[in-house]
């Protein structure tokens, strides 16, 4: 009697283990298909030492890096509002202003290179950048590790971390690691991506698909939708035949190799927090993200593209930015 | 000595040390292989490898739309730039040359994979496109869509070769149609960005970089055999090196050991010897300057210092005064040359006392030949050098002692001689004196030669005194009475000025002497003081006394040998005339010596020749231009000892006439006819013989009748001794006079209770020789 009813109980169990096995499976196979097939892929947060991003914080803090002790990393890379300074373009030590539009820290170190000419291969190389630049910190590495190393903070967790070494190099490492940990997890559209149809409503799913219809996903691809390759400013039409004076930093990547092929060749930046970080393009020309889109259409697709679709394609990229602790402005 | 010790150590230290470098050399090299960086740097060649393949790969796949993101070429270009960069830090020195090609590949291949995504995307993009603009095209220009299909269809048969001469055609196409900007757009980039793309993947194919990372690679194998096998041979030696090592300080060990023990042994050695040498002799150590270092416990014993007294004290603490400064200055110049000096020293003891040594003086010498310390070595010879002395001493007494006696044998030969011929001329002289009348003018003349031959005789019996052979009658006799008989006597013979002082001490102990002879003794004594005052006032002491001599007193006098010590009578003259030096003191007692003008050297001589045979010595003191004082012992009187004094006055002169045979022995001839005709004036029938032999042979035949012999004492061969004890044999009665030159005492001794009837001394008169004849028949 007992064991009639045992058996049959171990049965049904058995039968509902292997029923909810092959429908997870089902379920998986069906969005690592899903996976497979489209061109942007979810964000996945980089391993970094914890201990060592969190001194890389305090440094992404740290005033002292520049020469008067008044702008920091976080100065221009506000975390809280997406990792820029939504100006058109920053304004540094002694309210020097800078040359180009800032882009955002946040998933910076998924792109090929950095600045947007590509000439930092990583984020350690990036921060010699502003560190130096008269428009921005204007201070010098010997002048940075003497402030910090008079600091007993700094001396602890150096100590701690990096056998005491305060340097250029130790220094760089800590901001980077901070950096790399800056990534923008589980957005609607990764969630989406993952197999989850109901994280994206039907207006932001016609936006995406408009997004690969136009051929903005030629460029705009991969993990961080774009920062992965270098692209024209103006492949269907002259970008710059409006513009009274083309600086040198027009040039873009022709600045970093010297080929003529890379003339106004600047990198594609990720289209992540895109609706953050307001103004666009290098030049910070476009402010209102309607008018980016129809522009990017009008010179690199070489077509006009309807109010209505660019609302669309707006919806759909609203649901990119992810999660980070540092970052209040989530829609 | 320390820097011996040094160059000792210096070279085996150096050895060492340049074996530790080499080593250490050996080891660095050894390890100058760094096989984890090669195994790394081929890791990242073989990483390079599969890079290239997957982007190739992926750009083909991207190429034909199967892949659609350029999210693995980001991270293969970003691996790339990273590998480039490490491939120039983490390759050997040697390989990196090969490494630039390689390096400039990579560097245009990324910038290929670059210009492939660039292009790529808007090719993708105008393929994309196309279609509607031809759609596009063909609706606003119907007539041309014919062409517009051909164009599309030959776009994308171009598409699968990209062969330049339908490129061409194509151009063609697109100018020979009007309208339609979107075709013409998009046809224009799809022919460039096609061209584009193949020229990136042909561009990166073609950069050859597996083969370039492949050739690296096998450099990278060959460099590690290379340093593996290094590494081995340099193990090797490493290997030698300390075995070298290890052996060389064994070596040393053994060495140092082996001299260990040697060292020990010696030392051992040393120790033995330096204790035997303790027992023997006075051993110490003395630094350049001759302050002693050591000093062994001989030394203290025999000087008297302490061991603490001594140490770092000079030598000259020993000086002993006697040496002279050339001496000493003699001693250094030999040591400080190096050379050993032998002497004898005499050194003084801490209370001051004497020693003598015979030393060694060796000094030790440093590695540059100079003396760094003296080692004396010494042994005591003070006895022997005092016994030395003492034996000196002894012969030169010894030996004056020889030559007086040699002396007085000359003297005693020539004066018994000489007693013989006085003999017969007294003897004569004295029977001719007997048969002259007192009225015959020649009496005088006899009585002249009388005289002269008694003066010869007294000269005789000083010589024979003097030789000791003298007659004596000893009797016992006080020198202070003596002395006080003899004051009138010595007051005539001094001068004028001088005085002459008596302390005679009362109740003297008797002496045993011959009157005559003491007199002779003072009176040559004042006689001397008062010539040595010489004409000044002076004052002479004449004193008595008596004294117990011990040995070490009786050492300084001159007498006969080992005169016993006791009790002595001394009979002292002192004078403070002009003295005497030392060497004057010694030749005064020689016969013949004089310092007087008219003087025959022979007063002092006699004296000492008396007192010595009175058992006595002489002391003599003098200083010049001081005085002198002569001091005489006599041994006191034994009442035991028997004492043969011959009186002739004792004797009664009886001249009465005698009978029977005298036999007459002596060896001259003048003696005997001389005796004959004494004795047979007194009644005698005479016999003679000329020495023993004759007597023994005759006194038998004639035994009966003889009455008397009058026997010589020295004849040859037989002399009296023997003829007597003859005689004796044959006739124990027989009555027998002695004659001799000698002294009495010492020619009786010899026949002291053998029945000697009696003695007569040489030179005689008849009266004396009855006298003896009468008293030793009766």
């Amino acid at each position: 009697m007992y064991t009639n009813m045992l058996s049959m109980l171990l049965r049904s169990f058995s039968l509902l283990i292997i029923g909810c096995l092959t429908l997870s499976y089902a379920w998986a196979e069906s969005s690592s298909d899903k996976l497979l097939q489209e061109p942007i892929r979810p964000l996945e947060a980089l391993v970094v030492n914890a201990e060592k991003a969190a001194l890389g914080d305090l440094l992404f803090h740290e005033e002292r890096l520049s020469v008067d002790n008044s702008i920091s990393c976080a100065h221009c890379h506000i975390l809280a509002e997406g990792g820029a300074d939504g100006l058109p373009v920053s304004v540094g030590v002694n309210g020097v202003k800078g040359g180009m539009n800032s882009p955002t820290v946040f998933n910076a170190a998924l792109n090929i290179a950095q600045f947007w000419d590509g000439r930092a291969k990583t984020l350690e190389d990036q921060i010699d950048g502003p560190l130096h630049a008269s428009a921005e910190m204007a201070s010098s590495w010997p002048d940075v590790i003497k402030k910090l190393s008079a600091d007993q903070v700094y001396n602890s967790a150096f100590k701690k971390l990096y056998k005491g070494e305060i340097s250029e190099r130790t220094i760089k490492h800590a901001i980077a690691e901070f950096e790399r940990s800056l990534i923008t997890v589980d957005s609607r559209f990764d969630q989406y991506l993952r197999g989850d149809e109901s994280a994206i409503n039907d207006e932001e799913k016609k936006g995406y698909s408009l997004f690969k219809e136009f051929g903005c996903v030629a460029c705009h691809q991969g993990e961080n939708v774009g920062g992965n390759l270098f692209q024209t400013l103006g492949i269907m039409d002259d970008y710059f035949a409006t513009y009274e004076e083309i600086k040198k930093h027009d040039y873009g990547r022709f600045n970093v190799t010297g080929d003529i092929m890379d003339k106004h060749k600047f990198k594609v930046p990720s289209l992540r927090l895109v609706t953050l970080t307001a103004p666009y393009f290098h030049d910070a020309k476009i402010t209102k993200l309607e008018d980016a889109v129809r522009t990017m259409g009008k010179y690199q697709l070489g077509m006009i593209i309807s109010d209505a679709d660019i609302a669309s394609i707006i919806a759909f990229l609203k649901t990119l930015p992810g999660k980070h602790p540092s970052l209040d402005k989530v829609q | 000595m320390t820097g011996g010790a040094a160059k000792d150590l210096v070279r085996p230290l150096i050895t060492v040390l340049c074996l530790s470098a080499l080593l250490a050399f050996v080891y660095q090299q050894s390890q100058a292989i760094d096989v984890e960086r090669i195994k790394n740097a081929q890791r990242l060649l073989v990483l390079i490898e599969s890079q290239q393949h997957l982007i190739e790969r992926d750009m083909l796949r991207i190429r034909n739309g199967d892949l659609v993101h350029f999210d693995s070429l980001k991270y293969a270009h970003r691996k790339m730039l990273k590998v480039n960069d490490s491939l120039l830090h983490i390759l050997p020195v040697s390989v990196r040359d090969g490494s630039v090609e390689l390096r400039k590949s990579i560097k245009a291949q990324n910038l290929a994979i670059e210009h492939f995504m660039s292009d790529q995307s808007i090719l993708t993009n105008s393929l994309r496109f196309l279609p509607k603009a031809i759609a596009m095209a063909v609706q606003k220009a119907p007539t041309s869509t014919s062409q517009f299909y051909a164009l599309h269809r030959d776009v994308l048969r171009y598409l699968r070769g990209a062969n330049p001469a339908e490129a061409d055609k194509i151009q063609q196409q697109l100018s020979s149609l009007s309208g339609s900007k979107y075709v013409q757009r998009h046809v224009g980039h799809i022919l460039m960005r096609t061209q584009n793309v193949e020229k990136a993947i042909i561009g990166f194919h073609n950069a050859d970089v597996v083969q370039k990372s492949q050739q690296i690679s096998t450099a990278l194998e060959v460099y590690l055999a290379a340093g593996v096998a290094s590494m081995h041979r340099h193990q090797i030696w490493l290997i030698v090196l300390a075995l070298v090592l290890i052996v060389y300080i064994g070596w040393v060990v053994w060495r140092q050991t082996r001299v260990a023990h040697d060292l020990r042994n010696a030392l051992g050695l040393v120790d033995a010897q330096q204790s035997a040498l303790d027992e023997y002799a006075i051993v110490t150590i003395a630094d350049q300057k001759g302050d002693i270092t050591y000093a062994n416990d001989k030394f203290c014993e025999i000087s008297g210092y302490s061991r603490e007294e001594v140490i770092g004290k000079n030598h000259r603490i020993l000086n002993s005064g006697l040496h002279e400064k050339s001496f000493f200055k003699e001693m250094w110049g030999t040591i400080i040359g190096g050379q050993t000096w032998h002497g004898v020293i005499q050194n003084r003891c801490k209370d001051g006392s004497y020693y003598w040594v015979n030393t060694s003086i060796v000094p030790f010498l440093d590695e540059d030949g100079k003396p760094y310390q003296y080692v004396s070595i010494r042994t005591d010879i003070t006895r022997a050098v005092e016994h030395e002395e003492e034996e000196r001493l002894h012969q030169k007494k010894l030996e004056h002692a020889q030559r007086l006696e040699s002396l007085g044998v000359l003297a005693g030969g020539i004066a018994h001689d000489f007693n013989n011929l006085l003999t017969s001329i007294m003897g004569n002289a004295g029977l001719v004196d007997r048969t002259i009348k007192a009225s015959d003018p020649t009496k005088d003349k006899v009585q002249r030669i009388i005289d002269a031959s008694e003066k010869a005789a007294s000269l005789c019996k000083q010589m024979l005194a003097y030789s000791g052979k003298g007659h004596f009658i000893v009797q016992a006799c006080d020198m202070s009475l003596l002395a006080e008989e003899m004051m009138e006597l010595l007051q005539i013979s001094i001068d004028k000025n001088v005085i002459i002082k008596y302390e005679l001490a009362a109740n003297l102990p008797t002496i045993n002497a011959d009157v005559a002879q003491m007199h002779q003794v003072i009176m040559n004594l004042i006689t001397n003081a008062n010539e040595a005052i010489d004409g000044n006032s002076g004052v002479i002491t004449l004193s008595t006394g008596w004294l117990h001599a011990d040995q070490a007193y009786l050492k300084g006098v001159n007498s006969e040998e080992n005169l016993p010590a006791g009790d002595y009578v001394y009979l002292e003259v002192s004078d403070n005339g002009c003295g005497m030096d030392k060497k004057m003191i010694d030749k005064i007692f020689d016969p013949f010596f004089t310092t007087k003008f008219t003087g025959r050297g022979l007063g002092l001589s006699a004296m000492l020749g008396i007192v010595r045979g009175h058992k006595g010595a002489v002391k003599v003191y003098s200083e010049l231009r001081r005085g002198t004082t002569f001091k005489i012992l006599f041994p006191i009187a034994d009442p035991n000892s028997t004492i043969t004094s011959t009186d002739e006055t004792a004797i009664a002169a009886s001249m009465h006439v005698e009978s029977g045979t005298a036999l007459v022995v002596d060896d001259e001839e003048m003696i005997r006819e001389m005796a004959s005709v004494m004795l047979s004036e007194m009644g005698f029938d005479i016999l003679t013989a000329a020495n023993g032999l004759e007597a023994v042979k005759l006194y038998p035949e004639h035994m009966d009748k003889i009455k008397l012999v009058l026997l010589d004492m020295s004849m040859p061969k037989m002399d009296g001794e023997e003829t007597f004890r003859e005689l004796r044999r044959m006739n124990p009665d027989v009555c027998v006079v002695l004659s001799s030159g000698y002294n009495e005492q010492e020619a009786t001794e010899r026949f002291k209770g053998k029945g000697l009837s009696g003695f007569v001394q040489k030179p005689y008169l008849p009266d004396a020789l009855e006298k003896v004849v009468s008293k030793a028949l009766s």
